[in-house]
């Protein structure tokens, strides 16, 4: 894959296994928007989001680690996400939550994580 | 030496002016305060918010209640506001149907005509037939694709109708790419066997076909008489990115208009006017009567309906019997309203006539000296019931810097506007018309369609911004804010209203620019026609050219735009109008207040 590619990165911590990310990978996918995952041993999600968020030619990171979703944008500080959730809760909020990153890139407005 | 205080009790707020007199010097102001007024203006609720008016500004000045020698309040200028909303016309779908709540992620392009067929039953269709496939929740996005994958040459597939939120998704895994509309509600409605057209623009533009009733024609090769009757629900796709229509054997789509019913004004003579006509005959009309002394509306019809429950409420506010209330004044304004589109399937809204109108009751003089009465026992000092209330509002405005006699006031209040002439060889003339703050607010949100009043006061009162990145805003005018820290999930990308306490997110699709004109069109369609009936009404000439001043008083000439609205459309008349400032301090507010007291003053 081009690395000049604007896309939303995520980071996902080794020990997560690949099924856990679907929904999230699948509300990006819905809003349209490109996504590259990477793996890393880093534990914290907080510091996986915030790499992953430099990294992205759009400016907006996702980070994986035990039961913890963190979107964050490279603007914001490592310990200063933007959003935070608990993966897999339910589909719907995993869903929100990856559509929530996207509509970070596409500015329009997010969907209430605390909610079904 | 006396210490009183001027109390005037309005429909949104009850006001304070403290001062000491004595004797051959003019009265000193010493407190001044404002609390929204407690019950509805003129009831004995109303005490309540006196006394805590009374507390702040005696608080203020260091003294105390038992300091105070006389209370003097407004005659409650004997009229009450209320406002109501009626749709006069509905769109009602019947036997043919459509889609057109406008998801905001519809997967692929193009548009799409076939049979409308439950996706379980693809294995069974006829070769030969284009398709639409109707998948319900059941159904992942995977599944919808791999069956649809799956007759790939066997069945043509011309759409889909998804009621996940799952387009794109599908889209993504076709191997031969239709327009798919997603996110439909009532999935189950959609009737089955049934020719239907998909149509999916590009990201950025407008459906073209489905929203043009000859296009419609075109795609289901209608009759002339067949495309007069899709034209109501072409009208409801405008603007749409996406849509569905689907043709059934009886299908009409119909626009019922409900019997809206007629209006009869009575005063020195009467005349009756239909309420479809809309606003502007309505008020015609009205003026062609005279003084109105009372206004009906036709039993069992929707304004008939209205003006029954305006008597009801001022009937219990004031203890009497709704039958005896006579309505005064009314003021008709049209409006669009969304509503709800009957036979639509995924919660479409449709924009429809309907007229809101504020109507004003004459209030029973003694109410106000009951009041008085009550206050007396309950305080333990003199209560007495000063002037009419517009005769206060000129004495208190007559304080502003710069003003002097002859001076109109055009008194723009939450419930009533009221105007008033004080000419030095003549008596004042005053009226009181229906329709202020109160009356905005209801426009506003019957517009834009909101839940909650809340919203639409805010809309009302403050300027709007759209949050335009984590760390900035846009205004209205389309300055940008910067802020140092990211503001809240809740409100990015939203449009927001600045109240003082923080950034309220709007919960509405719509742009702000059209907001804002909602906004502004409805405080016009009060406030402006308003003040160039009032100021009418009081000129000596009936011609509003012949005032030269105008001081602009009340809680709505506190408005960030009113008075600019107000002042721009008298200086078409050659009319100088400003926002009073009471007292050389106050502004536009305690205008009745202070003329409570320096009447007082002059009387003694």
């Amino acid at each position: 894959m081009n690395a000049d590619r604007p896309t939303i990165r995520l980071r996902l911590n080794d020990r997560v296994e690949e099924s856990r990310i679907a929904e999230v990978l699948h509300g990006i996918e819905e809003e349209g928007v490109p996504v590259e995952v990477t793996r890393h041993e880093q534990l914290n999600p907080l510091l996986l989001a915030h790499e992953a968020s430099l990294e992205s030619r759009l400016g907006i990171g996702i980070g994986i680690s035990l039961d913890h979703l963190v979107i964050t944008t490279e603007k914001l500080p490592a310990d200063h996400p933007y959003l935070v959730a608990v993966l897999n809760q339910s589909p719907t909020i995993d869903r929100k939550a990856g559509a929530n990153a996207a509509r970070l890139v596409k500015r329009m407005p997010l969907s209430d994580l605390n909610e079904e | 030496m006396a210490l009183i205080a001027g109390i005037d009790i309005g429909n949104a707020t009850t006001e304070v002016a403290l001062a000491e007199l004595t004797a051959d010097a003019a009265p000193v102001f010493v407190a001044s305060s404002i609390v929204p007024t407690t019950g509805i203006k003129g009831t004995a609720q109303n005490t309540q918010g006196v006394f805590q008016a009374l507390t702040i500004a005696l608080d203020a000045a260091g003294r105390s209640l038992s300091e105070l020698d006389l209370i003097r309040i407004n005659e409650a200028a004997p009229v009450i506001g209320d406002v109501a909303m009626e749709t006069i016309s509905e769109t009602i779908i019947t036997e043919s149907t459509m889609i057109g709540h406008n998801p905001t992620t519809p997967g692929g392009l193009g548009i799409g005509v076939g049979v409308t067929i439950g996706i379980d039953n693809l294995d069974r269709a006829a070769g030969g037939t284009p398709y639409i496939v109707v998948a319900d929740r059941s159904h992942t996005f995977d599944d919808v694709a791999n069956r649809i994958n799956a007759v790939q040459g066997l069945v043509e597939i011309t759409g889909a109708i998804l009621q996940r939120d799952d387009g794109v998704l599908v889209h993504n895994r076709l191997v031969r790419k239709i327009p798919i509309v997603d996110e439909v509600s009532l999935v189950e409605k959609v009737p089955i066997g049934m020719l239907a057209a998909v149509e999916v623009a590009e990201v950025g533009r407008i459906i073209e076909t489905l929203a043009n009733p000859y296009g419609i024609a075109t795609l289901f090769s209608l009759t002339s008489d067949e495309t007069a009757s899709v034209v109501p629900m072409a009208r409801s796709l405008v603007g749409n990115r996406s849509a569905v229509v689907i043709k059934t054997p009886k299908g009409d789509v119909t626009e019922r208009r409900i019997p809206a019913g007629w209006l009869q004004f009575i005063g020195d003579r009467t005349s009756e006017v239909d309420v479809d006509r809309g606003a502007e005959e309505i008020m015609r009309v009205a003026g062609t009567v005279g003084q109105i002394r009372n206004v009906r509306g036709e039993p069992g019809t929707n304004v008939g309906g209205m003006m029954e429950k305006v008597r009801v409420v001022m009937g219990r506010l004031t203890d009497r019997d709704p039958a005896g209330i006579e309505v005064t004044d009314l003021l008709a304004v049209d409006t669009e309203v969304p509503q709800k589109v009957t036979g639509g399937l995924a919660g479409e809204f449709s924009l429809e006539a309907a007229v809101g109108i504020a109507a004003m009751v004459k209030a029973d003089r003694l109410q106000m000296q009951r009041i008085a009465h009550d206050m007396t026992a309950q305080f333990g000092i003199p209560v007495e019931v000063g002037g009419v209330e517009a005769d206060m509002a000129v004495r208190g405005a007559l304080t502003t810097p710069g003003s002097s006699i002859p001076i109109a006031i055009l008194d723009m209040g939450a419930g009533s506007t009221d105007a008033c002439v004080l000419r030095a060889d003549a008596p004042a003339r005053s009226i009181h018309l229906a329709g202020a703050g109160n009356m905005v607010t209801l426009l506003i949100q019957s517009e834009l369609g909101l839940e909650s009043a809340e919203d639409a006061e805010n809309i009302k009162r403050y300027p709007l911004a759209r949050v335009e990145t984590l760390f900035n805003i846009r205004h209205e005018d389309g300055t940008v804010e910067f802020f140092d820290a990211p503001l809240p999930p809740h409100v990015f990308a939203r449009t927001v209203v600045l109240h003082p306490d923080g950034m309220i997110p709007l919960p509405l699709r719509q742009p702000l620019e059209v907001i804002r004109q909602v906004r502004i069109k409805a405080k016009q369609r009060v406030f402006v026609t308003n003040a160039l009936r009032a100021l009418c009404a009081v000129s000596p000439t009936n011609h509003v050219r012949d005032i030269a001043h105008v001081v602009l008083v009340g809680g709505s000439a506190l408005d960030f735009e009113i008075p600019q609205l107000v002042t721009r459309a008298l200086g078409e008349y050659r009319v100088v109008a400003g926002r009073a400032n009471i007292r050389g301090t106050e502004g536009p507010r305690n205008a009745v207040a202070t003329g409570l007291v320096l009447a007082w003053e002059e009387q003694r």
